[in-house]
């Protein structure tokens, strides 16, 4: 079982062997580690199972984030840096309907243009011209956008209901009925 | 200044990865990868490049743990082992019952079995491949310390493997 070697014993093979798997021994001391793996059956099974390990673990993708968590977050964040995560639905200074109307428009606008502005450089090139990284980053921008418009289309959902629905239609409208006396 | 976009979504695969592994819920790993997103959008910016991966998963971990801890007492759990094996025995989702025999899945359990911070070195070293310096920042342990734990999570996890493997399968 255990290997009557002169220069390296199962404790000190126990010891430096992730330096061993790492590669980080000399040459020599290698060898010896070596030697003693052919002879020594625990240490032998303990090295079969580090290899087997470092080779299932060194195939291993990271599992990519779905795009929808990180529209979320960005949507998240954008509505904290506004301000309007603590804010009870109905609470609050909120802009004037249109001035709300014309920077949701505003947003709308420069997003239709960046889009249309992008057509032509997109069309006059082929795609085997972009890069992976050109991709990825374009990809990336894309969520974000996607983020910026699902937080304006939230926004939008508030504002139909706090300003339009409550303000101008509901409330009027408990105005004008009277309680039956 | 907030973190420019690209930081973030340079990060955020391994923000899930290391949650879904640790949490091994993908729910919960979205929920943790939120969280850690917006706080690394936040207060990323004071911290120097360099040191950025080191300390968004070092947030990530603790976001974990912390997302354990909660489950555990809205749940009654004692322990985030029994916590895991509740999950599993509830929902053994068709692949996990599929690659039963496979020795990647297998593999990934006995990482999961692992106490802390052994499952984290074992997952940020030998799949995300952080340094020495960034295990240190990410598990909060001294640098020269960062060998000696990781050695002995090595080993845990051999022996583990050892001990739930037949002969056969150790063979590559």
């Amino acid at each position: 079982m255990k290997a009557p070697l002169s220069t390296v014993d199962c404790h000190e093979v126990m010891d430096r062997f992730d330096s061993y798997l790492d590669g980080d021994l000399d040459a020599q001391t290698a060898a010896r580690f070596e030697h003693h793996l052919h002879s020594c059956s625990d240490c032998a099974a303990e090295h079969a199972v580090a290899e087997r390990m470092n080779q299932a673990l060194g195939g291993t993708a990271l599992e990519p984030c779905p795009d929808d968590v990180f529209v979320r977050a960005v949507a998240a964040v954008t509505t904290s840096e506004n301000g309007q995560a603590d804010r009870p639905p109905l609470a609050g200074k909120r802009l004037p309907g249109i001035f709300r109307w014309k920077a949701l428009a505003l947003a709308a606008t420069v997003l239709v243009m960046f889009g249309l502005g992008s057509l032509p450089f997109l069309l006059n090139r082929a795609d085997d011209e972009f890069s992976a990284e050109e991709i990825a980053q374009a990809r990336m921008e894309v969520e974000f956008a996607l983020g910026l418009v699902s937080n304006a289309g939230r926004e939008t959902g508030v504002f139909l209901r706090n300003d339009i629905l409550n303000d101008e239609v509901v409330q009027p409208i408990q105005r004008t009925i009277s309680p039956i006396p | 200044m907030p973190l420019n976009s690209s930081v973030l979504a340079a990060h955020r695969h391994r923000i899930y990865d290391f949650s879904l592994r640790f949490l091994r819920c993908r729910e919960d790993a979205a929920d943790v990868t939120q969280e850690v997103l917006v706080r690394f959008w936040q207060r990323g910016e004071h911290v120097e490049a360099q040191a950025r991966l080191g300390w968004v998963m070092r947030v990530t971990r603790n976001a974990c743990l912390d997302h354990i801890r909660r489950k555990k007492t809205r749940n009654g759990y004692t322990s985030a082992t029994e916590f895991i094996e509740d999950f599993e025995g509830d929902e053994p989702s068709p692949e996990r019952l599929s690659e039963s025999a496979d020795f990647r899945t297998r593999l990934e359990d006995a990482i999961a079995q692992l106490d802390e911070p052994y499952q984290s070195l074992i997952i940020l070293r030998e799949l995300h491949e952080l340094t020495y310096d960034e295990l240190a920042v990410s598990l909060d342990l001294p640098p020269a310390s960062v060998k000696v734990y990781l050695h002995r999570a090595r080993r845990r996890l051999r022996s583990a493997l050892q001990q739930i493997l037949t002969a056969e399968e150790l063979t590559p």
